[in-house]
């Protein structure tokens, strides 16, 4: 039961990161190849907050070296990381959206990360280096100084983690059915046609990066805090291969497809890779098989489904909102053209 | 500069001037696509431009829409210096362009390609986007309205909540001027509107851009299809090599030497 509720939240908090990440490649188009970089990101900063100073009591036997340590209440560490990666995430946004040219922006993105990811590897004063953080306290733990106690406290965090999901699937449907989603969604279509309509291509792609990277360090957060340990090896490269690979399952640029590509690709697959015979006694070969699993599904599913199980819906308003207006053929024609008079003033 | 004749918006005569180009060039390496062109278009006319290929016709009309950078020049819009201006800024000012390939967008349905254009769009912020949904919903439901009117004009109605990838290349080009309708234009940037368009949806392009022009839209029209030029333009200009060489009616035009020999032979 105590596995089952570990891999709840693990499942729930990556559904958020896979609202961010949709939020970005399906609905803006944007190939953000260091997304995990931001779930790191919120994990860190949720962590040196949570965990307390360096040589406080419980962290003096493992000898941690971090910046900043703290151990505030929650969920102020929780609201630090993702502050701190949408920061993060506007410093990028502004070096990757400076060029036009998609090619470029995926490139940049793979060499932001690889410097970040190297600096806190090799850097030991800033998140611990290569060995990262751990013991880190749970939610409970951070209240109470206690952990958790029974599977009742690992269940109310898991539904604490289900809330922020179903905030974030609620604040993602609202915000891309709005007017701000259709722009968004026009520029990925067509960015000069967009532009000449006087959309503004790269605020609106900022922005989308920018609320996604925030998901992403939410995201993290939760996740740091039923993991208890963060570091470099948990958000290498791949891991964003993985969430990119669940969101072309799910179906780019649908929320529910998107969490449902995490529910298959995390839940099933994933967990599914330890009842393989062996598996108890090899370690290398479970982490071997979700991989392959991934890649093929992958490939699979690009060939053969490419908009994923859930493709993105069309959006259809309505009729009876043009009810009281002239049917097509009694429309008088008159252009709402703006006009300009004698004295210059447009109308 | 461009006679314009006496035509008239509301029994007024429309002789203010809409769009400048001074000494417009655009350089390519050592390439001059563009070479020190004066063009001026009055309020409520309609400029054809005309030349042959690799004349500078659209590079003229990219450098009006912004999406093409000048070396030297000054171009003004409405009253405003627009020399170096993002397209999306011209766009706001009320110069809307279309594309020489139609430039719908295809996984959106008609009514969002229309919708997509509305003004209000591009200016909400995403926080009134999701938590304040009422600052947005009536202008909605506003611009459905208009939008169902711009689409019955265009006889596009049945396709409303089609896909506009899925619309033949005719339907496309009657989208892609309902939208920029949308925008609430005050001067329309044709750029080969009728290019890959079958004859009879060609017709139906022209009825239309007339109606728009007697309506008083503002119209910069590049084409290479004459008949249509001659059907819809007040004033032509015919550029080659970069240069404007000609200026006048179409009659005018064609019997102008420079022409003939560079364009019309």
């Amino acid at each position: 039961m105590s596995y089952l509720l570990i891999v709840g939240i693990f499942v729930v908090t990556n559904m958020i990161a896979a609202l961010g990440l949709n939020l970005q490649l399906g609905f803006g188009g944007i190939v953000n190849l260091a997304f995990i970089l931001f779930f790191a990101c919120g994990a860190y900063f949720t962590a040196v907050f949570t965990i307390g100073p360096p040589g406080s009591s419980q962290d003096h036997l493992l000898a941690q070296t971090y910046l900043f340590g703290a151990r505030f209440p929650w969920p102020l560490p929780l609201i630090i990381g993702v502050l701190a990666t949408i920061a993060l995430g506007y410093v990028v946004a502004r070096l990757l959206f400076r060029n036009e040219r998609d090619d470029f922006a995926g490139l940049a993105a793979v060499a932001i990360f690889l410097i970040c990811w190297n600096a806190v590897g090799d850097w030991g004063g800033l998140f611990n280096g290569w060995n990262g953080l751990s013991a880190i306290p749970q939610l409970y733990q951070s209240i109470s100084q206690g952990g958790y106690e029974s599977q009742t406290e690992m269940a109310v965090y898991l539904g604490v983690c289900a809330v922020f999901a179903a905030g974030s699937y609620w604040y993602c449907q609202r915000l891309i059915l709005s007017p701000f989603g259709r722009s968004l969604k026009a520029v990925r279509e067509n960015r000069a046609a967009a532009s000449a309509l006087g959309i503004n291509p790269n605020q609106a792609t900022r922005k989308a990066f920018i609320i996604g990277c925030a998901l992403a360090g939410l995201s993290g957060g939760l996740f740091v805090q039923g993991a208890t340990v963060w570091s470099p090896s948990t958000w290498a490269l791949p891991e964003t291969v993985a969430l990119i690979a669940a969101v072309i399952l799910g179906g780019r640029g649908n929320n529910f497809g998107s969490i449902m590509g995490i529910v298959f690709f995390q839940g099933i697959l994933n967990e599914g890779a330890h009842l393989i015979p062996g598996s108890a006694q090899n370690g290398n070969l479970i982490a071997a098989t979700q991989w392959i699993v991934i890649s093929l599904t992958t490939v699979l599913v690009l060939w053969a489904r490419p908009a994923g199980i859930f493709p993105e819906r069309k959006r259809i308003w309505p009729k009876d909102v043009s009810r009281g207006l002239a049917k097509p053929d009694q429309v008088s024609g008159e252009l709402l053209v703006r006009t300009v008079d004698s004295a210059g003033e447009t109308k | 500069m461009i006679n314009t004749g006496g035509v008239t918006i509301d029994g007024r005569p429309a002789t203010r001037r809409l769009l400048g180009c001074t000494g417009v060039s655009c350089h390519y390496g050592g390439v001059a696509a563009v070479r020190e062109v004066d063009l001026y278009i009055n309020q409520g006319t309609c400029l054809g431009l005309i030349g042959p290929n690799g004349a500078g016709k659209s590079t003229l009309l990219n450098a009006i829409a912004g999406s093409g950078s000048l070396s030297e020049g000054q171009i003004e819009f409405d009253g405003h210096a627009i020399t170096g201006l993002p397209p999306y800024e011209i766009a706001r000012l009320g110069a809307i362009r279309t594309f020489q390939s139609s430039s719908e967008f295809p996984h959106l349905s008609v009514m969002e390609n229309m919708l997509a254009a509305e003004r209000y769009s591009s200016e909400k912020h995403t926080f009134e986007a999701v938590f304040l949904p009422r600052s947005w919903k009536g202008k909605e439901q506003k611009s459905l309205r208009r939008a169902r009117e711009y689409l019955a004009r265009f006889g596009l109605s049945h396709m409303e909540d089609e896909y506009a990838g899925s619309l033949s290349g005719g339907q496309r080009r009657l989208l892609e001027l309902a939208r920029a309708l949308m925008a609430e234009p005050i001067m329309l940037l044709l750029d080969e509107p009728t290019a890959g368009v079958a004859g009879p949806t060609v017709e139906i392009l022209v009825t239309h851009l007339k109606e728009l022009s007697k309506e008083g839209m503002t119209i910069l029209l590049v084409e290479h299809n004459l008949q249509v030029v001659e059907d819809l333009c007040d004033s032509i200009a015919v550029m080659a090599l970069g240069e404007v060489i000609a200026q006048g009616t179409l009659d005018e035009v064609r019997r102008n030497e420079a022409v003939v020999s560079a364009y019309l032979s």
